[in-house]
């Protein structure tokens, strides 16, 4: 009975990858029933996978915000660029 | 005879050809405009440097990215180098043992001390909220370049796991080892910098 529920119930390692990755990659129904039922039992790996949630949403969020299609480089700068460019390539 | 089409290199014309798109490039992985620009300008003095070493195999486009692609993990592993001190084992290949149990009878569990708690919710709080912005922001670029690379190509150009793999030259169960470990680190560092 101690080995089947070995077999059935995942590890906190086990648990916070699977949390981890699930965002990047579809678990299997063995996997979210077991990463359910752990996160049912412990607390510890619960609140990380609440910490997952937020982290996820957020990165989501800056990766989007740092960057838009009307970012470009400075004219100033495209002028420096030219200038070495001619000097270099000479 | 007919030749094999190569490609060709005009510098004169890569300002105002590529400069933007590289520049975005370069920001999207760096989030600071003057070392965005900074690279910018050292990829190209690097191209021009190695303009003779340019065999046309590529488009003269993919070849600026590659030098601008290593300008960016150059500056990222000398930050690492300036950071490993402040960021528990950055490197280490071992596994998670900093963070669960690897043998006897508590394997697999959280090592006590390291246990979750609810510090995240900070980020619910509208006065808290910038500040673990910021923090995860500055966690964000201490992960090694490959690490916060996934990060970025997912959540900013949607790659699929598979492309990610392919463009960071690594195994899907490398990928999901890298994304495992960057989340145990981020929490860890979020963790000591918002209690401190
Ligand atoms: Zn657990």
């Amino acid at each position: 009975m101690k080995k089947l529920m070995h077999m059935i119930m995942l590890d906190c390692n086990e648990a916070t990858r699977l949390t981890s990755i699930k965002k990047y990659k579809k678990l299997s129904l063995m996997q979210r029933t077991q990463l359910s039922m752990h996160l049912m039992a412990c607390k510890f790996c619960n609140q990380f996978a609440k910490f997952n949630d937020v982290v996820d949403d957020l990165m989501e969020q800056i990766c989007s915000n740092s960057v838009n299609e009307d970012s470009k480089l400075s004219e100033k700068k495209k002028e420096e660029l030219e200038t070495i460019i001619e000097e270099v390539n000479k | 005879m007919s030749q094999i089409q190569k490609h060709s290199c005009e510098p004169n014309n890569w300002v105002k050809l590529y400069s933007d798109q590289l520049y975005r490039f370069a920001l999207i992985r760096v989030n600071n405009n003057q070392l965005a620009e900074d690279l910018v300008q050292e990829a190209f003095i690097s191209a021009l440097k190695s303009l003779p070493k340019f065999k046309g195999d590529s488009s003269e486009k993919t070849w600026l990215y590659t030098i601008l692609r290593n300008k960016i993990i150059d500056y990222y592993r000398s930050q690492e180098k300036k950071m490993a001190s402040k960021f528990y084992d950055i490197n280490n290949e071992e596994g998670n043992d900093h963070f669960f149990y690897n043998e006897g009878k508590s394997s697999g569990e959280w090592v006590k001390g390291h246990e979750p708690t609810n510090f995240h919710e900070a980020a619910d709080q509208p006065l808290e909220r910038e500040e673990f912005m910021r923090i995860l922001k500055v966690c964000m670029d201490l992960l090694p370049f490959k690490w916060s690379e996934v990060f970025r190509m997912k959540n900013l150009e949607d790659f699929s796991s598979k492309e990610i793999c392919k463009e960071l030259d690594i195994t899907s169960s490398n990928l999901w080892v890298i994304i495992h470990r960057a989340k145990l680190q981020m929490r860890e560092c979020i963790k000591n910098k918002w209690e401190n």
